[in-house]
């Protein structure tokens, strides 16, 4: 895969996935299987670094995919790929949306949605947490810590998870020795 | 100038605590743009939310060319979508420089490791839209409820959630104006 070819890969499969996140990840495993050129279980690495990774799931896969390829060149072009969609869209969106944000019909449509985003969350969540407490009692320690920091305690969320990271490492030291 | 320079802060925070991707980020993304700066209100926030679902890319790019255009034009917008990139990016780079010889097997556990965490995240992003949702009124309670039915029984919306997000969009147009 050339270096443009790599930016459009990515532009292309991330001006069509909406939310982001795992969505994204299947998404390129799933082209990146069709094209057959990176063997399945060095791809299903890529997509298991990349989705324990901080940041935008769909900024560290196309980094890791681009890189595969052609070294920083390729994982800048991957990058870039992935963001220019989504980046243009809102550049575009946000002013009509600023001006336009008090018109009752452009209200209702954000309402609407709203409602099926929290139905979706819901979904998403219940699911999540069902596997996660299932995997074990420990599991609700740092599930209920970082419930309790940061909507109870109001600690900021990004050393509360640094904390419940710290956290789970110790834990597995000591279950481990 | 020193309002691209808090909005790339700002943003780099998110990218580095943005763990599990998408919905997980929201309340670190709601921490800092709507308590710590006051740059959202609670409103706008949620029309945040509800825009970054109905738009291509994961929330925290959407977030952050939204944020970045309002607080300071075109300049801010990109500054804050390249500081949530590269921040995240450089950890990505020296992971790779350290963990060269078996990254697999350790992301795979460190995955699991994140997983209640994530969970705890994920049930706090529900906080916000689902508080927004039962303010809107009865309508908009309706429409949740009949999201979640859509969610769980419908094989179409399961599998394309924008398109149950189109649809109550239209839906809230007529409904909640």
């Amino acid at each position: 895969m050339g270096i443009f070819e790599i930016f459009l890969f990515f532009c292309r499969i991330s001006a069509v996935t909406f939310g982001g996140g795992i969505v994204m990840l299947g998404m390129v495993q799933l082209e990146a299987e069709k094209r057959g050129d990176i063997p399945a279980d060095e791809l299903a690495d890529m997509v298991s670094l990349a989705a324990s990774m901080p940041g935008p799931m769909a900024v560290s896969i196309s980094w890791l995919f681009g890189r595969r390829y052609h070294g920083v060149a390729g994982a800048v072009a991957g990058v870039l790929g992935a963001i220019t969609p989504p980046f243009l869209t809102v550049l575009i969106l946000t002013p009509i949306i600023l001006k336009y944000s008090d018109v009752p019909q452009v209200r209702g449509f954000f309402h609407g949605v709203l409602a099926g985003t929290s139905a979706i969350i819901t979904v998403v969540v219940v699911k999540n947490v069902k596997t996660a407490l299932s995997a074990g009692w420990w599991n609700v320690v740092p599930f209920a810590l970082v419930i309790a920091m940061i909507g109870v305690f109001k600690i900021h969320p990004l050393i509360t998870i640094l904390v419940v990271i710290a956290l789970q490492f110790l834990r597995e030291r000591a279950v481990s020795r | 100038m020193s309002t691209v320079l808090s909005l790339a802060l700002a943003f780099a925070q998110v990218g580095i605590g943005a763990f599990g991707g998408g919905l997980s980020t929201l309340p670190l993304i709601e921490y800092q743009l709507v308590t710590h700066t006051g740059w959202l209100t609670h409103e706008q926030f949620n029309q945040v939310l509800a825009m970054s679902q109905v738009t291509p890319g994961p929330i925290a790019i959407n977030a952050a060319t939204f944020v970045g255009y309002q607080q300071a034009g075109v300049l801010g917008s990109f500054f804050s979508t390249l500081a949530l990139v590269a921040a995240p990016l450089a950890a990505l780079c020296i992971v790779l420089a350290i963990l060269d010889r078996a990254p697999a097997e350790k992301s795979k556990k460190f995955k699991l490791l994140l997983r209640p965490l994530v969970a705890g995240l994920l049930t706090l992003s529900l906080l916000s839209p689902l508080r927004a949702t039962v303010d809107n009124g009865i309508y908009a309670i309706t429409l949740f409820a009949v999201g979640l039915l859509l969610m769980v029984k419908v094989k179409f919306f399961k599998e394309n959630p924008p398109a149950l997000l189109f649809v109550f969009g239209l839906a809230g147009i007529f409904l909640l104006s």
